[in-house]
């Protein structure tokens, strides 16, 4: 099998086969012009200037286990049931991360286009909001409460039914 | 930590759909960048869920809803009315079985600014309080119960809507001897589209001739109650009809008394036409009367025609002749045309820009008139041989495999359709797009074509495999790997409740036999 380099943003190289690289998108345009420009002998290598090493490290670990033989390359056809429920089941686990770590992995999923990992991230955030009070969010995610004191007033009165349980939530 | 503030609105639209309304009004207090990205995302809501709506009401800026859900009830609708900015309202009642009632008035009362409302499988109350809202624009009702004031007729209670241009009452039904008396108030519709099973008359007819702005025009009438009356519209409803000289398209489909001399008139007044529909109901009514080759060879006067449709006719030589003159035609029906042979047929192949042909019911069709029209018709995107069963099998699909373009393929009841046809068709270039197959009653099509239909047809969403009774278990288990495949028919085949894994049943929407009753409503 072909293997390709990938280059992230601080110059450390990581070499993958060139199935789990064409997970993504970009990558697999990218691989085409290359080979298209340089023939099938040269060394591929694909700079990636807008992820960094340990997000590219982690977004790779999503390629190679999603390309495991029993996986088809449009991950639908021929995949067992059990291998089905293994990849969710580690899915699960490889979203056991930090929302700072999550935000670099999901921009970095979006650049790459890889859309499995687009929906699992996306899918990640989700739980991370579903149910919580703002203040929670906030929280998570890092934000400041900028609202002018008249907007907040505002708000409060319009989204009534949805603070009601704010309490309840705090309390969890 | 990350800069969640500034993150993408791609990846905060994907994260929003997975949300429902109390989480997205939630998000919206967080932080103002919080609240812009929302906001901007969200002027369009899909509402799946009941529980959601009374929810959805904090999102106040919301100006365009969906409401599409299985189980409705009077409670669920009244959080609506909190909705006052909408503009556009679309409600859609799934469980057919159960409607609810909805009153336009009522809605009328609170939503003052729509624009345009879509209401389907509902009873509907008709009642005054309607003409409040008066930027509406489009009111479509379909399938819909209408209960209006005796003797009334709807369209009195939507004279005060002077913006609206589009009404559309689709497979409604009704108890009131004139449903559309006063329609002749409406003046400034543009679209009027009452193909229900309501009562028609030549007195609508003469009612609503005199309505200038109408271009589009559908007075079919159901096929059940064109067989209980069956000379609805005569010679002399479409005699008033022909005054309306603007009209571009004109439906009258389901009503047995059109005849030659009608299509005839038609053809003298209404020059600008381009879409035109004769469809016949099959009953041997005592009104009935049969069009034959002297009223077709009068539409050869239409040169604009883009679309003929035309059921129950004695098609000949003369007739096929004269529909090959016009060079405009994209779509041509002559379904159960039970005289048409080969060799008038085979004057269609003048017609080869053609998107759109049926030949539904045309038992002395074969083989060989098939192979040569879609020879020269590569642009086919629809074709329909249903009930096509005496000759025409395998052969013709090595022919239809070779469209490239080809979407919709129906072979109902084709006996002589074998695995063996349905492998070429498979095979060939009309795998690529084919995204309807209708091969109920193909009897001798077995797993094989199933196995088939399952690894080529990519892009299939609808798969009817009804009364294929060879087609078991693993045939069925076969198609689980079609990715866009939304309903799956297999009323009558082999295949047990086992072969349809619980995910596949999800993602699919398995039917029962269809109503055959009602067909065209169902089918446009």
């Amino acid at each position: 099998m072909r293997t390709v380099i990938l280059r992230s943003s601080d110059g450390a190289d990581h070499i993958v086969s060139s199935e789990a690289a064409s997970l993504s998108r970009t990558v697999q345009s990218l691989l085409e012009e290359l080979e298209a420009k340089e023939g099938e002998e040269s060394p591929l290598i694909v700079p990636l200037p807008n992820v960094c090493d340990c997000t590219l490290r982690k977004v790779l670990q999503y390629c190679i286990q999603h390309t495991e033989p029993g996986t088809n390359l449009t991950g639908r056809i021929h995949v067992s049931e059990t291998r089905r429920r293994d990849l969710e089941v580690w899915d699960r686990n490889y979203m056991l991360v930090s929302t700072d770590e999550l935000y670099h992995l999901v921009m970095a999923a979006h650049y790459l286009n890889v859309p499995g990992l687009l929906e699992l991230c996306c899918e990640g955030i989700a739980n991370l909001i579903r149910g919580k009070s703002p203040q929670h969010v906030r929280q998570h995610f890092g934000l400041v409460n900028n609202f002018e004191k008249a907007e907040e007033e505002d708000i409060r009165r319009t989204n009534l039914w949805a603070l009601v349980d704010e309490k309840e939530l705090a309390k969890k | 930590m990350g800069e969640w503030d500034t993150v993408l609105d791609d990846i905060m639209e994907v994260v929003l759909e997975r949300l429902n309304p109390q989480d997205m009004a939630r998000m919206r207090s967080v932080s103002s960048a919080w609240r812009a990205k929302t906001d901007s995302l969200l002027t369009t809501l899909q509402l799946r869920h009941a529980q959601y709506i009374p929810e959805a009401t904090g999102i106040t800026h919301l100006d365009v809803c969906f409401y599409a859900h299985h189980s409705f009830t009077a409670g669920t609708l009244q959080p609506l009315q909190h909705l006052r900015r909408l503009r556009k309202l679309v409600l859609e009642n799934k469980a057919r079985a159960q409607p609810t009632l909805l009153g336009l008035g009522h809605l009328g009362s609170q939503q003052t600014l729509l624009v345009e409302i879509h209401v389907k499988a509902f009873i509907v109350a008709v009642d005054s309080g309607i003409d409040r809202i008066r930027a509406l624009r489009s009111l479509h009702l379909a399938s819909c119960i209408l209960m209006m004031g005796k003797g009334q007729g709807f369209p009195a209670i939507l004279t005060g809507l002077r913006q609206l241009r589009y009404l559309a009452c689709k497979g409604c039904s009704g108890l009131n001897s004139r449903p559309f008396a006063r329609i002749a108030s409406l003046l400034s519709l543009e679209t009027c589209l009452l193909n229900c099973s309501l009562r028609m008359s030549d007195d609508t007819c003469a009612d609503i001739a005199s309505l200038t702005q109408v271009r589009t025009l559908g007075l079919a009438c159901s096929a059940l109650e064109g067989c209980l009356t069956p000379a609805c519209i005569t010679y002399v409803g479409v005699q008033s009809l022909c005054r309306m000289t603007q009209l571009a398209s004109l439906d009258l489909s389901g009503h047995a008394a059109i005849s030659d001399a009608s299509i005839a008139e038609i053809a003298r007044h209404l020059t600008v036409l381009t879409h035109l529909d004769l469809r016949k109901p099959a009953c041997d009514s005592p009104g009935a009367e049969i069009v034959g080759d002297d009223g077709i060879v009068a539409l050869s006067s239409l040169t604009l025609l883009e679309s003929v449709r035309l059921s129950q006719a004695q098609v000949g030589q003369r007739g096929c002749a004269a529909l090959a003159l016009l060079r405009r035609l994209r779509c041509l029906e002559l379904s159960y045309c039970d005289s048409l042979s080969d060799t008038p047929v085979c004057e269609l192949t003048l017609l080869s820009h053609l998107s759109e042909l049926s030949l539904a019911g045309c038992a002395s069709v074969t083989d060989i008139a098939v192979t040569a029209l879609v020879r020269v018709m590569p642009a086919l995107v629809r074709l329909d041989l249903s009930a096509c069963h005496l000759h025409v099998g395998d052969i013709s699909l090595y022919a239809i495999a070779t469209l490239p373009k080809l979407q919709m393929l129906r072979l109902h009841s084709c006996e002589r359709v074998s695995d063996v046809g349905i492998k070429s068709l498979c095979a060939g270039a009309a795998a690529a797009a084919l995204m309807h197959l209708d091969v109920r009653g193909c009897e001798r099509i077995s797993d094989t074509g199933a196995a088939c239909i399952g690894s080529s047809l990519q892009q299939l969403q609808y798969l009817s495999l009804e009364h294929c009774h060879l087609v078991g278990d693993r045939g069925i288990r076969s198609l689980s790997a079609l990715p866009h495949l939304e309903v799956l028919r297999v009323g009558g085949t082999a295949a047990t409740t086992d072969s349809i894994a619980a995910e596949f049943a999800q993602r699919v929407r398995l039917e029962s036999p269809s109503n055959g009753r009602i067909w065209w409503m169902l089918e446009s």
